[in-house]
Order: structure tokens, then sequence, then C-alpha cells
């Protein structure tokens, strides 16, 4: 047997998705973002779907790893619009 | 589509697919709309079905339903550090039906399930469909945008089951347009996969006896919150929650928690050399019952999650609470009807708020309403007890020729130095009162 997986990454790995090709349903104002000083979607997103680009600072936001838990817009509603991608796609749970 | 159809459900979750079932059965015509592909493919938990509600609508689903295993021992740990202090309640007879109506059981398996049974009771059920905003005419709800594409559907009355984000809710202003970040807990979770034969040795399980266990203090490294196992028949589901206030704080990711947590003594052990098999992130609206939305307006009732209906406590009950409100709600639908009203009207869907009031959905969650507040005002309850509790047992039961006269001194001497006499007694006192 393989080792477990331990990062994110690797976790995420484990899932299935029905991703909706160029069609985020994810939005940052990146000028909100780079002014917050926590920007505490980069950790609490438990699917590491904000990652801070370290050239420009902004938010790169990989919508298509996204677990649909909406944790990302209760952290911040002043600049994530999060919403549920369209009827059918996302992320596909089979145990739940 | 101009057709007008009596009842409308948002999410085929156990809120939503138990007012279907209850609908269909009365001759209510019945349409659920489920974003996901399958009902089930959305839906997360952390792994326990409270069955009371279920049996009452569907008295067969105690051997039909697809459960995992019926709980008989109930565990409660404080982890502080690598010492554990814990409850361990084991009843035999729940291992004969209706297994204290607490099962295991996985969504992805009972969900679809459950949504059959409203199919098979004659209500639609139209999966990989999603509402994404309520139509609003005069101050009544009279249907939903769906999409993919650009139809709307019409009903007399919409129940809106669509879970914790409660985004249609919040459109119509039953509650703020923030979620709250002290009441909203975002939960992840691990399936590990084990051989039937390992695991009822491990969790000394015969048959098809399960056990559910949840851990104060360290998981959650003292925050609110608390890590659980649950035994699945041939899987474990583990995982753990933090507010998300708390989670901000932390500056940690969930998963670090949950590799720590994975990683404790007490836990290690029980889920060696199994493999995973999924990983999940959901999140529990816990704003307990002093903070509720508004539960219905001309044309909508919420249900389930989306209504708040959680009793956090010791409990940790969810989905019995989602189906008595979805029982609830057809309850008033069906009557309004019998009794030739518009069923959407407001008269109409008057009695459901004093329905809850009236059943154990509310009258539980009012015995328990100071607890999500009381904890969030005194944090160092679940951050500090856990640690010195532990630790004041490890002295207590530590060997050694120390006279155990000095030894109780000594444990005195550091509930004076870690809490406070007074404080200690206050913190009790404010514990009794929190849950009366």
């Amino acid at each position: 047997m393989t080792d477990n997986p331990k990062t994110i990454e690797d976790k995420l790995g484990l899932l299935q998705y029905r991703t909706d090709e160029g069609n985020s349903h994810i939005t940052v104002d990146q000028e909100k973002f780079k002014a917050d000083p926590i920007k505490a979607i980069l950790y609490a997103c438990p699917a590491k779907v904000y990652v801070e680009d370290t050239q420009t600072g902004e938010c790169i936001v990989n919508y298509e790893n996204c677990v649909e838990c909406g944790t990302c817009h209760v952290v911040a509603p002043d600049y994530v619009r999060w919403f549920y991608p369209e009827g059918g796609k996302g992320v596909h749970y089979r145990y739940g | 589509m101009d057709e007008e159809f009596e009842v409308l459900i948002i999410g085929a979750g156990p809120s939503g697919i138990s007012a279907a079932i209850a609908l269909a059965r009365a001759g209510v015509e019945v349409v659920v709309l489920e974003r996901g592909e399958y009902p089930g493919a959305k839906n997360v938990y952390g792994g326990i079905l409270f069955t009371h509600q279920l049996l009452k609508l569907l008295p067969d689903a105690i051997d039909s339903a697809p459960f995992e295993r019926a709980v008989t021992r109930r565990r409660f740990g404080a982890l502080g550090d690598d010492r554990e202090v814990a409850m361990d309640l084991k009843v035999g007879h729940w291992r004969e039906k209706p297994y204290n109506h607490t099962m295991t059981a996985l969504r992805g398996r009972f969900d679809r399930w459950f949504a059959e049974q409203a199919e098979e009771e004659g209500a639609q059920v139209f999966a990989g469909f999603m509402a994404s905003e309520l139509l609003v005419e005069n101050g009544r709800v009279v249907g939903v945008k769906v999409k993919p594409g650009d139809d709307e559907m019409r009903a007399k009355v919409v129940i809106s089951g669509e879970g914790a984000q409660a985004f249609l809710a919040r459109q119509v202003g039953l509650m703020p347009p923030k979620l709250p970040q002290r009441h909203m807990i975002t939960n992840i979770k691990e399936v590990i996969g084990l051989p039937r034969e390992k695991l009822e040795d491990r969790f000394l399980l015969e048959g098809n006896e399960g056990v559910a266990m949840e851990y104060f203090g360290e998981p959650v490294k003292g925050f609110f919150g608390m890590g659980f196992v649950y035994t699945n028949q041939e899987s474990v589901s583990i995982g753990l929650g933090l507010t998300v206030h708390d989670l901000i704080t932390s500056k940690e990711t969930l998963n670090d928690f949950l590799e720590h947590f994975k990683n404790l003594p007490t836990i290690r052990k029980l889920i060696e050399g199994g493999e995973s098999l999924e990983y999940a992130a959901h999140m529990i609206p816990e704003y307990g019952y002093n903070h509720l939305p508004k539960m219905s307006m001309p044309g909508l009732l919420l249900v389930g999650d989306t209504a708040g209906l959680i009793n956090g406590s010791v409990y940790h009950e969810g989905t019995n609470l989602a189906m008595g409100s979805g029982l609830a709600a057809a309850e008033t639908i069906i009557a309004a009807k019998e009794a030739g009203q518009d069923i959407g009207s407001a008269e109409a869907l008057a009695s459901y708020k004093e329905k809850l009031e009236n059943n154990f959905v509310l009258k539980d969650m009012k015995k328990f309403r100071k607890i999500p507040d009381f904890f969030n005002n005194k944090p160092h309850i679940l951050r500090d007890y856990p640690k010195h509790v532990t630790q004041w047992l490890e002295d207590y039961f530590t060997i050694s020729e120390t006279p155990k006269d000095e030894i109780e001194r000594g444990i005195i001497n550091k509930v004076k130095k870690d809490i406070g006499l007074f404080s200690f007694a206050k913190d009790m006192f404010g514990v009794g009162r929190s849950v009366r």
C-alpha cells in the first residue's frame, strides 16, 4: 500500500470533480485582498484554493480544487464572492 | 416554464427529502431540486444519523436504509498533551432495534437511498440543477431561477433545505447578509478504510455495533470545537471542526489540526494502516436558539441547516432536527391544503414555527440556548480545563513514595495556581447554568 496522503494537496487527489472548465464560481477583489493584512483565506480554506502570487501580490484562485464548504466567504465576505458551481459541476463526494 | 407546482423543495438532504416524502404521500405535488449530480454528492456531515424522525416517516428504514453501524458505545474524551480522560458509555441493549436511534451512515449512500424513497412516494427529484435565486413578487416568494439554463420554476410554496450557506434565505432577508464567524463552524473529515475484522477488534465491536468518540481539548488545541472518530462498516470517519473566528485566530490550516489529531497517541493506533478514501469539508451553522433566522415568509419555509437547526451541546444532533423540521414544514402545508387555504400565504405558514417550538427541535435548542455564547465568551474553559484536569488526575494517580496527603495538597495548590478556587467554582456554576 502506498503512503496515505498527509498534505492538503495530496488529500485533494482522493476527490472526484466535475470541473466547470473556464467558468470559476469564485471571484476575489484583488485590491481589497492586497490591502488585507491577515489574508486568512490563504490558510482557512481547507482546499488551498487561494494562493498568493509572490510576484504580483495578487490572489490566485484555484477554483477547481474547491470542496464547497463556503468557509472563504465567511472569512472574507468583503472581498471573496463565492457561490455554488453550476448544477452538476464541482466536487463530487462519494462517501460524505 | 409557466407551470406552477404546489411545492418546490431546494436541496435533497435530510430536511428536504423528509418534507418531500410526507408531502407526496399526502397527495401534494412536490418537486425537489438538487445541485449535486445525484442526491448526496454535495452532502457532508460528521457521520451520525439520528433516526427517530426517519422511522416515524419510514418505519421499515430500520432494516432497509443503508446504515453503516448501530452506535452502542459513546465516548467523550478530554485530551491534554499526552493525557486522556474519558467518559465511556456502553449499553448492551442498544444493539437491539431501534438501536437508540443512533446510526452511523455515509451520506453518499444514505441520501441517494432517501431521495429514492421520495420518488417512490411520487415526488420528482431533479439532480444536477441548482436554485440560484428566489423569485419574489409583491413580498411573496413565487419560485426560483434554475441553473444551468435560464429557466424559472414557480411554486405556491418553496421549502429551502439548501444547507448551511443559506444563500436564498439571506437573499430575502430572513437572516443577516453575512454569516457569523463565531457561529459558523468549518469541519473537515477523512474517511479511512480498514478491514472489517481489524476495525471490530480495535474498537471492541461485535456484529453491527459501532462507536462514536468525541474529543475536546488537544485535537482542536483548546479552541471551541471537537475532534471525532465514528466507525462505519469498513472505515472510520475522523475529523474536527473550529469556528471561523477561531480558525482565523489560529493561523493554521484545519488539515494541520487533523494531522495533529490523527497522530495523538490515543488516536494513532485506531487508524494505523488504514487507507484514506476521501477528504471532505463542510460548515455547521451553530447559531443557537438565541440567534436563529426567521423561519418563514409568504411563499417560503426554511428547514434543516438553512434554518440553523443544530443542537450543539454534547449531543451534536443535526440530521434529526433537519428531518423533524422537514416533517413540520410538510404538516403545515398539508393542513393548509386540507383547510382550503392558499398554502403559501402568511396565515398558512404561520404555524410552522409553532410546530417546531412544540416539538423536540426547538425545545432542545432552547434548553441549550446559552451554550454557543457561553463558550464564545469564556474561551478559557475549553482551552485550559482539558489540559489542567488531565494533569490533576495524572498527579492523583501517579505512584511514588510521596505520601498521598502531600500529593492531594499539591493538586489543590495546582488548582489554585492554574485556575483559582473561586474561578473554578464560578466556571463550574457557569457550565451548569448554561444547560439549564
